[in-house]
C-alpha cells in the first residue's frame, strides 16, 4: 500500500513539473537526515563494532533510498539516481547534532516556537529552495523559481506537523479558540515573512507570472491552517495516516478546504478544551471523566 | 485558594494517590515530601490539570489554572530553542509583557545559547525562571533545588520567602529536608498515596526525626559496615 502510494504520489509530482526529480532527491536526503542524528549514531557506534556500525549505516541508508532511487530511473533521472546514491553514501557517514552549538539566528524568535525551531532544523533545506530560486532566475526558468516557492511552502508544513509536550499548550492562557486563532496567525504571519522574499524575487523577474503569485500563498496559508488544526485535532498523539491522507489531499485537490478546515477545526477544539483546562472547566469530575 | 477534597489517582491497577485532602492558602508556603514514588509529581500533576484524578479540586478565582506556574522535574526543553525564546515563550503564553530578560536573568544564564545545551541546573533555573516571570498567584515547584548549585539554592530560597511576602501560593517539593524547613510553613508527609503527617514549623524537628526513623530503620545496621 505504501509502496504504491509512494510511487503513485511521485508519478503525480512528475506530471505536475519538469523538476520533480529534484524534489525527489530533496525528500530522499530529508528521510537519510533522520537516520543521522548523532545520538542514534553514538548509540549504534558504541553498541556495535566499528566495522558493523558502518555496514549498519551503509544497508539502512540504501533501503530507505531504494524507493527514491527506483523512482528517479524509472522516470529516466539517471544523473539525479547517482547522485542521491552517493548521498546516501555520503550521509552514512554524518552525525547531525540535533542541538549543535551554534545558535543559528532566525527572523521568528519574537513569537516562539514551531517557525524557530523548523527554520533552525531545516536551514539546508531553505537553503536548497534559495538556490533554486537562483537557478530559475539565473536560467530564465519561471517553473524552476515557483517550484522553489512551492518546496519552501511545503517546508514550511513540516515545521508545524510534530506534536509538543503537552505542557506547552497547558501554559497558555487562553480559550482553546483564541489558542487556535493566536497559533494560526503567528504562523501565518511567519510563513508570509519566509515567503515574501521568493515572491518578490519571482514577480521582478517574471513580471507575467499571473495567477500562481496570488493564489500560491492563499494555497500555502489554507494547508498550514489544515496542517495545526489536524495536530490539535489529535493532540498529543503524532499524525496518523489518515491525517497524512488528509493532507495529502488539502494539497492536491483545493476544493477539500472547504470542508477539511471546519472539520478539523470542530474535532480539535475538544481535545484544546482539555489540555487547556480554563475558566470553563470547573468541574473537575468533569473533566476527568473526558481524560 | 486551592483545596483537595479526597483526591485519588490510579496509573491501571497501581493505586498512587489514595484520598488526599488538603487546603493552600495565600502567602504561605506548603513542603511536600516522600521517598521516590510516594505521588509528590502525580499530585502536582492533578493539581495543575495536567492529568486525570478523582475526587474533588476547589480552585479560586474561576480562571485559577491562568495564574499557576508550574515547575516540573524534567523540564522538557525543546530541541534549538534558545533560553530567551523559552523565556518569551512562557511570558507571552500568560499574557505577560517581559523585555528585560537580560536585567531579569538573576541566574546568570546564557541566553542566547539553546537551553537544550544547558547543564541540568541551568535548564532547572531557565524553567524556574519562566514560571516566575509568568507572574503566577499560585506556583507549584516539583524539586527546584535539584541539580543547582549552593549558590543559586540559596537565591531560590530567598525568592520562596519573597513569594510569600507577596502573598503567593507555594508548593514545593524536595528530598533535602532542610531546605523545606527552611522556607515552609507547613511540610506534609505523603507515604504510600497520603498525607500520614503534617506538621507547623514548631514541630519540623519531630517531623525530620520521624522521617529519619521510616526511612532509615534498620538498614544502616543491615548493611554491616566494619
Amino acid at each position: 500500500m505504501a509502496v504504491v502510494l509512494f510511487f503513485g504520489a511521485g508519478s503525480q509530482l512528475y506530471t505536475r513539473t519538469g523538476f520533480a526529480g529534484y524534489g525527489v532527491l530533496v525528500m530522499g536526503t530529508w528521510v537519510l537526515s533522520l537516520l543521522s542524528k548523532r545520538e542514534r549514531n553514538d548509540f549504534l557506534s558504541i553498541t556495535f563494532r566499528w566495522p558493523v556500525y558502518r555496514k549498519i549505516r551503509l544497508v539502512e541508508n540504501g533501503i530507505i533510498l531504494l524507493p527514491f532511487v527506483l523512482l528517479l530511473l524509472f522516470e529516466g533521472d539517471w544523473a539525479l539516481a547517482l547522485v542521491q546514491g552517493v548521498v546516501g553514501v555520503a550521509m552514512s557517514f554524518l552525525r547531525i547534532s540535533s542541538s549543535p552549538t551554534y545558535t543559528i539566528p532566525t527572523p521568528f524568535g519574537a513569537y516562539p516556537f514551531e517557525a524557530a525551531i523548523g527554520f533552525r532544523r531545516f536551514w539546508w533545506l531553505i537553503g536548497g529552495a534559495i538556490f533554486l530560486l537562483v537557478m530559475g532566475v539565473r536560467a530564465d526558468n519561471m517553473e524552476l523559481a515557483i517550484f522553489s516557492y512551492g518546496g519552501l511552502m511545503l517546508l514550511y508544513l513540516m515545521f508545524y506537523q510534530e506534536p509538543e509536550p503537552p505542557f506547552y499548550v497547558w501554559i497558555h492562557a487562553n480559550t482553546p479558540q483564541q489558542f487556535l486563532v493566536h497559533k494560526l496567525t503567528v504562523a501565518a504571519g511567519y510563513q508570509f515573512l519566509l515567503g515574501v522574499p521568493f515572491l518578490a524575487t519571482i514577480l521582478y523577474f517574471f513580471p507575467g507570472v499571473g495567477w500562481p503569485l496570488l493564489i500560491g500563498p492563499a494555497v500555502a496559508a489554507l494547508n498550514l491552517a489544515l496542517t495545526i488544526l489536524i495536530k490539535y485535532s489529535n493532540f498529543p498523539h503524532p499524525l496518523n495516516i489518515i491525517h497524512s491522507l488528509a493532507l495529502m489531499a488539502g494539497l492536491i485537490l483545493w476544493p477539500l478546504l472547504l470542508f477539511l478546515l471546519p472539520y478539523y477545526y470542530q474535532r480539535a477544539l475538544p481535545i484544546l478544551a482539555i489540555h487547556l483546562p480554563g475558566v470553563d472547566d470547573q468541574d473537575h469530575t468533569t473533566l476527568s471523566k473526558l481524560s | 485558594m486551592l483545596e483537595l477534597k479526597n483526591l485519588h489517582k490510579s496509573f491501571g491497577s497501581q493505586s498512587v494517590l489514595k484520598g488526599i485532602s488538603a487546603s493552600f492558602k495565600p502567602g504561605r508556603v506548603y513542603g511536600i515530601v516522600g521517598e521516590n514514588g510516594a505521588g509528590k509529581t502525580t499530585l502536582f500533576r492533578c493539581i495543575a490539570d495536567l492529568l486525570s484524578f478523582e475526587g474533588e479540586i476547589l480552585k479560586e478565582p474561576a480562571d485559577f489554572n491562568h495564574h499557576l506556574g508550574f515547575l516540573q522535574t524534567n523540564n522538557l526543553l525543546l530541541p534549538m530553542m534558545t533560553g530567551r525564546e523559552y523565556l518569551r515563550l512562557l511570558t507571552r503564553a500568560r499574557h505577560q509583557t517581559v523585555d528585560d530578560f537580560d536585567q531579569r536573568n538573576v541566574f546568570d544564564l546564557p541566553l542566547d545559547e539553546y537551553a537544550r545545551n544547558y547543564s541540568t541546573g541551568m535548564q532547572k533555573k531557565l524553567a524556574l525562571l519562566g514560571v516566575l516571570l509568568q507572574g503566577n498567584q499560585c506556583l507549584i515547584l516539583d524539586e527546584p533545588f535539584n541539580g543547582v548549585d549552593i549558590q543559586s539554592n540559596i537565591i531560590i530560597a530567598e525568592i520562596i520567602r519573597e513569594l510569600r511576602r507577596m502573598g503567593k501560593t507555594v508548593l514545593i517539593s524536595s528530598h533535602i529536608f532542610s531546605t523545606l524547613s527552611d522556607t515552609c510553613d507547613e511540610i506534609h508527609l505523603l507515604r504510600d498515596g497520603r498525607f500520614v503527617k503534617s506538621a507547623g514549623p514548631a514541630d519540623f524537628a519531630d517531623l525530620e526525626r520521624e522521617m529519619i526513623r521510616v526511612t532509615v530503620g534498620d538498614r544502616v545496621a543491615r548493611l554491616g559496615l566494619m
